[in-house]
């Protein structure tokens, strides 16, 4: 399997992977900006932070609506609002490949929509791949091209479109 | 039968008995215990008590050129503890920035195996020497005076503050570590994006409970030459001046309750949360976590 042009399990190269746990991991004691300048660092080849790449991480801010919090710490925000700084710095980043669980979560219905519109939009703008675990099928119908349902720890082969049918059941 | 609450009072008594008997090989004779109490009464009677107070009233020489209500700080007392506070906060600063890096390395979520026990190797050999037996050896190598208690106190603190360091950064939460590793974040920008910032309240707490510690310690490097207000304890014990030395003890016990207590308020400002929890006084007695 290739994954950002390198066989897996190889280390993808700097920046083309990004990452968005379902714990988030992000640096709790510091700001919203710092975080997402983790990410904004590493999509440039550079470790100093240049007026370009802070313009990403304040664009990515922009874009998940947290301009007005931008030097506060994470700790202090709501699981939503960290939820949305975690999918910030993988927007920073410009990744080739975005990993995310469950980013969705804890989001109420408004703000899900405009992070997802704003995901979609980067994952159609830049042509990278966006691979999410989702518990919930209905959400993961709304935003799939493929789907696949692990069940019981093991790709079910017989579900691979899953139709509202199933949703029901 | 043997119960579980049968063996725990063998264990227990075992215990207790291993301890009589370790401790009665190492007394020749039990019967010196019993003048002890009075040897106890007459010592403090004759010789501590009442404690002489010239200690913190200015020395002859050099003249004393401060304001007079002021003079007290060209004493033996003053002039020795401040010199111990300098010494401390001096090792207390340089010892943090050699360990931070050196504690970066040996942590094992951060890096291998082999550089994380090569590093440790080295922290436990700094720390393996209590700092007063570095004292001798800087006292041999650079002279007599503060400048030895810097080194001494410098090496020990290395070796203490490096391992609470990496004990505190392998405690850390893996999944900011594996997050910024999978965006290809080197271990630099890691350790300084998000291992410091992550651990800061920790790690300066630490620091500041090791300013704390040096300052107890550092009281006693002067015995050796090694600067501070040892230096004057140990002059006046070779002249059996005990009433002098109690003196400078008290001095010694006052100054350190006050630091514990600065201590404890300034790493309050520094826990889990980050947010200012007032501290109590009487803290410095116990747990520096207790509260009100």
């Amino acid at each position: 399997m290739e994954v950002c042009g390198d066989l897996l399990p190889q280390k993808p190269k700097r920046g083309r992977l990004g990452y968005v746990p379902q714990r988030l991991g992000l640096v709790r004691h510091a700001s919203i900006m710092h975080n997402v300048m983790l990410g904004a660092n590493a999509g440039s080849s550079t470790i100093f932070h240049s007026s370009e790449v802070k313009k990403k991480a304040h664009l990515a801010i922009e874009r998940m609506g947290l301009t007005d919090k931008i030097l506060e710490p994470v700790r202090k925000l709501s699981g939503g609002q960290q939820r949305r700084v975690a999918t910030a710095r993988t927007l920073a980043q410009e990744p080739k490949l975005i990993l995310a669980d469950e980013f969705l979560s804890e989001l109420d219905e408004e703000t899900m929509e405009m992070v997802l519109k704003e995901v979609l939009e980067y994952v159609r703008k830049s042509g990278a791949a966006l691979i999410v675990v989702e518990h919930d099928i209905a959400r993961a119908r709304s935003m799939a091209d493929r789907l696949l349902v692990i069940d019981d720890g093991r790709i079910n082969p017989f579900i691979r479109e899953v139709t509202a049918m199933e949703i029901k059941v | 039968m043997i119960t579980i609450k049968n063996k725990i009072l063998f264990l227990f008594f075992g215990t207790i008995f291993f301890t009589f008997w370790l401790l009665d090989g190492m007394v020749n004779h039990w019967g010196r215990l019993s003048g002890s109490l009075g040897n106890l009464i007459t010592f403090f009677n004759e010789s501590l008590w009442p404690p002489d107070w010239s200690v913190i009233k200015p020395q002859a020489y050099p003249v004393c050129t401060a304001y007079p209500l002021f003079d007290f700080t060209c004493s033996t007392a003053w002039i020795g503890m401040i010199e111990t506070i300098k010494i401390a906060f001096v090792a207390t600063i340089l010892g943090s920035i050699i360990s931070l890096p050196l504690s970066m390395v040996a942590a094992r979520n951060l890096n291998s195996k082999g550089a994380s026990y090569f590093i440790r190797f080295i922290l436990a050999g700094a720390r393996s020497l209590p700092s007063i037996i570095w004292a001798i050896f800087f006292v041999i190598l650079v002279g007599f005076g503060p400048f030895a208690g810097v080194l001494a106190m410098t090496i020990y603190t290395v070796g203490y503050l490096g391992k609470l360091q990496y004990e505190a950064i392998e405690g850390m939460n893996n999944i900011p570590l594996e997050t910024a590793r999978s965006m290809g974040l080197s271990k630099f920008e890691i350790a300084i994006g998000v291992v410091i910032p992550e651990m800061a309240n920790s790690l300066i707490s630490q620091t500041i409970f090791m300013f704390e510690y040096n300052v107890r310690h550092g009281t006693v490097i002067g015995i050796v030459g090694a600067g501070g207000i040892g230096y004057y304890i140990n002059l006046y014990l070779k002249f059996l001046q005990y009433d002098k030395v109690i003196s400078y003890l008290i001095i010694i016990f006052i100054v350190v309750l006050v630091i514990d207590f600065i201590s404890i308020s300034a790493r309050s400002l520094f826990n889990e949360e980050g947010d200012l929890s007032k501290p109590s006084w009487w803290g410095v007695f116990g747990s520096p976590n207790s509260k009100k």
